[in-house]
């Protein structure tokens, strides 16, 4: 196996589907969100949205809070130690892949 | 695919003027602190507008209603629609405190310079080269995505100028061009929070 190869079989699974990655993506450059936020900016629909920031909390990557703003429910989303510690490793395994 | 990344971590902050408010406060901000300083200068020698505390307080009371009217209102307007985001490391206040500063400071300057009128270039001049300015500062911190952002950036390079030319009192003609300025980052913001409201109407379950 080369080492590209290698590299790209080394990814966090976890991250790199699509949809995943871009939810973490955007939590990775602030400090935390609400469902709407990447409802709106992902366009993903609700359903496949509540599936994988399950994943995503089951892999402790997501710490997903229940609030109320005023009498509204609020859900908010942030990125974990663990979840940047993971897509940054992430990034640059994918920056050494596309280099070589 | 690292570019693409790169476009999703950035998004969050392309985010934050979403709405246009911040293009509206700070044209609102900076025409307030232009009409300010010319008030100061034009005021009567008898006026409280003439008196250098009254425009420190009021130039501060200014900047401190633009940082909690902002606040306020992307609670009320963009939040319950497109969604809250809370940024790290309070980057977007620091950015939002920077430009209120340099607003003041500018003001303050101004204020000096219409005080020693002898030593700065003529109007013409120098609005055109506020204006190559504050043009640079549209287009960076604006998507500059739809035809009436270029309309808005070629009205912001050409009418401040322009209005030097007309025939009024030094004193105006210092500080007109910068009023403009700032109603047209405020008509900007207009434009642009009408256009956010039109096409996000609150959901009907509320946020979740």
């Amino acid at each position: 196996m080369n080492e590209q190869a290698r590299s790209i079989s080394m990814l966090d699974r976890v991250i790199h589907e699509p949809g995943r990655l871009m939810i973490v993506a955007m939590l990775s450059g602030i400090e935390e969100a609400d469902f709407l936020f990447l409802l709106h900016e992902t366009g993903l629909n609700k359903g496949t949205l509540s599936s994988h920031l399950a994943r995503l909390e089951e892999a402790g990557y997501v710490e997903i809070t229940k609030a109320y703003r005023g009498k509204v429910p609020q859900t908010l989303l942030k990125l974990t130690r663990a979840g940047r510690k993971a897509f940054d490793q992430y990034r640059k395994m994918v920056h050494q892949a596309v280099a070589r | 695919m690292a570019d693409q990344i790169n476009d999703y971590v950035k998004r969050p902050m392309r985010y934050e003027n979403i709405d246009g408010l911040g293009e509206l406060f700070f044209g609102v901000l900076w025409a307030m602190l232009m009409f300010l300083t010319l008030l100061h200068s034009t005021a009567p020698s008898s006026s409280a507008w003439r008196c250098n505390t009254t425009f420190f307080v009021s130039a501060v009371a200014l900047a401190v209603a633009y940082l909690y009217g902002y606040k306020a209102l992307k609670k009320r307007i963009t939040y319950p629609r497109t969604g809250y985001v809370k940024y790290r490391s309070n980057r977007i206040t620091i950015r939002i405190s920077i430009a209120g500063l340099t607003a003041v400071a500018v003001a303050i300057a101004a204020v000096f310079l219409l005080r020693h009128p002898a030593s700065y270039p003529p109007n013409m001049v120098k609005m055109a080269l506020a204006s190559a300015g504050w043009g640079l500062f549209y287009a960076f911190t604006t998507r500059m995505d739809s035809v009436w952002r270029w309309v808005v950036l070629l009205a912001l390079l050409v009418i401040p100028p322009s209005v030097t030319t007309l025939p009024m009192g030094p004193l105006w003609s210092d500080t007109l061009p910068f009023v403009l300025q700032g109603l047209i980052f405020a008509i900007s913001g207009l434009i642009a929070l009408a256009l956010y409201l039109r096409q996000h109407p609150v959901p009907e379950c509320g946020a979740e």
